[in-house]
């Protein structure tokens, strides 16, 4: 239902800036790129803002967000870009990831748990995600095949996965 | 580790790599601004669902385009084509007395109209037409008893009961479903209530003879207040053409313009509509905003960052204008879409009298008189276009563009420098959109940018946006792309240089760009309609494209 309503800018900049971010990490999540996910964070915020909206707290606002994100995510595809069923995971993953500082914690220890990263592991994913370089690239410089690489990189992340959740269960 | 554990490391460690979350809330600040929802090419009217209605009550002018302020022209429709006597009669007055309804016509192509306490709307209640209420609300549909709804309450209308008096058709019963919530009303029995699920049957309230008597005396008030009126405006006319001493020398009036509160610029036709808006607020408005406008895109091209302070300056003077803009568009005036009726000569014309005015250089006597011409002129050649037959709407906005663009044109150059200067200070000539006296106003939100660097990308994405909304299947699809590409690929002034940030984040194209992407457009829809055997509902959806599809890159 459509409300009337006036809408103050500084509410708006501080809305935005107060769940951007997870909005964005979370279509970076589905899979849209840093390009997309501009696109929808603004659209998913313009719905937001143009369509009337009961406020119920901030979880229930961000439990929102998300989802009119992921909406206008699927939209951008002809076909879906994954299966109904999926949703339920999705939001287990991303839930468990995000907790209720929008990913902020997890990415601080993941940050820390690179550090531990041993030799190669850490010497493939800064290659990979500080530096771009493709698979080719860190394969020539580190003499491997490409699906060496992209197989180090998986179990990397596998790793880095686990200390993440360790970390939070305070393992 | 699952492939969405695996996707969530991944997309965290480029965050960790630099790929961190932007500061979208001055880009935001400034889309909300506009119209254009999504990115998809309108190729048809979506049909409302009422739980996703949204209309803003308030229309904003902001970075230079006026934007889609939606109100149902209930009075153009029924003017057209009133399908029979009844048709006319469920068109009826909604009151609202208190709180707030949205009403939405049961013609899916028609959009919504908000009505805000103490303001009433002509609509038409055909059976499935909706009414909503987020808060608590009174409101009054024609002559049928007051209803007291609650918040979240949404009614729609079954069916109205008509009869004839003295040959005139009118409602004498109408009958509402009540979706969700409950509304409340006083019948001849007490007071009377329904919730969700049920059926309200009302009847016309017959006024009595006091009420005839009350109308009689209000109207006989503004017959004699009009005859009075007119009797003052004849004794100015005669003073004027008798020129007495007594009277105030032309030359004088000459050399203190008149200010433009008032509708400087006039036709009959409109006059009545154009009256009630504030001008001096539309001048005043304008006046600020253009500069700002310029310090936004320049900002953004020397630090490729939008100023979240400009935006919420241009915020909050759009709030000065949301009073105006419902009025100005009720005229009724010809042109696409809301900017349509702004970026008409009419009002062109008296915005910048009145933007003038704020700026300190007033129109003098000659230039008025120069406008007007130009505004009668440019006017008619509209109309003309308005009610030409042309094979797309593209097209016709494209005519309607090119005799708006002639008339800026002929406008500028009655301008002093000083004048020109004020109206187009330096830089907002740049880009199509950002001059607040340019067509661009009327194109901007219609733009729907495709990230393609050449004629192939294009005509892909563009083709499969095409396809989906046509209905093509595979073998379709593929063709529609060759033929979009090669009529891409024609149009070497798309293909000049790579986008500017300007063009990427705020869609002020460069300047001459969106009539090379409208020319496209024409073109492709053109070459679809010829090398592709439609059904008629797929050359309907074809005819009414209205958005632009433009490349960025």
């Amino acid at each position: 239902m459509t409300q009337v309503r006036t809408i103050d800018p500084r509410d708006v900049s501080q809305l935005v800036q107060r769940h951007q971010a997870e909005v964005w990490r979370y279509v970076r999540f589905l899979g849209a790129n840093a390009e997309l996910a501009d696109d929808l964070v603004q659209e998913t915020f313009l719905q937001l803002l143009r369509a009337p909206y009961e406020d119920q707290g901030e979880a229930a606002r961000t439990a929102w967000l998300r989802k009119v994100a992921r909406n206008l995510y699927v939209k951008s595809f002809r076909r879906p870009p994954f299966a109904v069923v999926d949703l339920d995971r999705i939001e287990a993953v991303w839930s468990d990831y995000a907790q209720e500082d929008g990913g902020e914690e997890s990415l601080a220890t993941l940050r820390e748990c690179l550090e531990k990263l041993d030799g190669r592991a850490r010497q493939v994913v800064r290659l990979h995600y500080e530096d771009r370089r493709s698979r080719r690239e860190i394969g020539d410089r580190l003499e491997m095949g490409e699906q060496g690489v992209k197989s180090l990189l998986r179990r990397s992340r596998e790793l880095l996965r686990q200390c993440v959740e360790r970390a939070r269960r305070g393992v | 580790m699952t492939d969405w554990e695996d996707r969530l490391i991944d997309s965290a460690l480029q965050e960790v790599g630099g790929q961190q979350p932007p500061d979208l809330s001055a880009r935001i600040l400034i889309a909300l601004g506009e119209a254009a929802p999504g990115e998809l090419p309108v190729l048809r009217s979506p049909p409302r669902k009422f739980a996703a209605s949204v209309l803003l009550a308030a229309a904003f002018l902001c970075l230079g385009m006026l934007t889609a302020y939606v109100v149902s022209y209930a009075f153009d429709a029924g003017h057209k084509s009133p399908a029979s006597a009844e048709r006319v009669a469920e068109r009826v007055a909604l009151h609202v007395a208190s709180g707030a309804v949205e009403f939405v016509s049961a013609d899916a192509e028609r959009p919504g109209e908000i009505v805000a306490a103490g303001e009433a709307a002509i609509v038409s209640a055909h059976r499935g037409a909706r009414l909503f209420a987020s808060t608590d609300s009174r409101l009054r549909l024609g002559v049928f008893p007051m209803l007291q709804v609650r918040p979240a309450t949404e009614l729609e209308v079954r069916s109205m009961g008509f009869s004839m008096k003295n040959g005139v058709v009118a409602a004498t019963s109408l009958t509402i479903g009540v979706v969700a919530g409950i509304v409340t009303w006083d019948a001849m029995s007490g007071p009377e209530v329904r919730a969700s699920g049920e059926v309200v049957h009302l009847e016309s309230e017959a006024p009595d003879a006091k009420d005839y008597l009350a109308e009689n005396a209000r109207l006989l008030a503004r017959v004699q207040a009009l005859e009075q009126q007119n009797a003052q405006l004849l004794t100015v006319r005669q003073g004027v053409a008798a020129a007495t001493p007594e009277e105030p020398p032309p030359a004088e009036v000459e050399a203190k313009p008149e200010v433009a509160t008032a509708l400087m610029f006039k036709d009959p036709k409109y006059a009545d509509a154009l009256s009630q808006v504030d001008w001096s607020a539309m001048g005043k408005a304008s006046f600020e905003i253009q500069p700002l406008l310029n310090e936004l895109v320049r900002i953004l091209e020397e630090d490729g960052e939008i100023s979240t302070e400009i935006a919420v300056q241009l915020e909050k003077l759009n709030t000065h204008l949301v009073g105006e803009i419902p009025t100005l568009l009720k005229a009724g005036l010809p042109g696409t879409g809301p900017n349509g009726a702004y970026t008409h000569p009419l009002v062109v014309a008296n915005t910048l009298a009145s933007t003038l005015d704020a700026a300190g250089q007033p129109l003098d006597g000659a230039q008025s008189a120069a406008l007007a011409g130009l505004v009668r002129s440019f006017s008619a050649e509209l109309d003309g276009v308005a009610a030409g037959q042309y094979e797309f709407e593209s097209e016709t906005m494209m005519h309607e563009i090119e005799a708006k663009d002639r008339f800026y044109a002929e406008m500028s150059q009655r301008l002093t420098p000083e004048q020109f200067a004020a109206i187009y200070p330096k830089g907002s000539t740049d880009f199509d959109g950002l001059s607040l006296f340019g067509s661009g106003l009327m194109t901007r939100h219609l733009l729907r940018p495709i990230k393609a660097a050449n004629a192939a990308d294009f005509a892909r994405r563009a083709g499969n946006r095409m396809a989906d909304e046509l209905g093509f299947n595979d073998a379709d699809t593929a063709r529609l792309r060759t033929v979009l590409e090669s009529v891409a690929g024609a149009n070497t002034e798309m293909w000049g240089k790579p986008s500017s940030a300007v063009e990427r984040k705020l869609k002020f194209l460069r300047a001459g760009r969106t009539k090379a992407a409208l020319s496209n457009q024409v073109a492709m829809l053109r070459a679809v309609s010829r090398q592709f055997q439609l059904t008629a509902e797929q050359k309907k959806k074809l005819f009414s494209l209205q958005g632009v599809m433009v490349p960025l890159y």
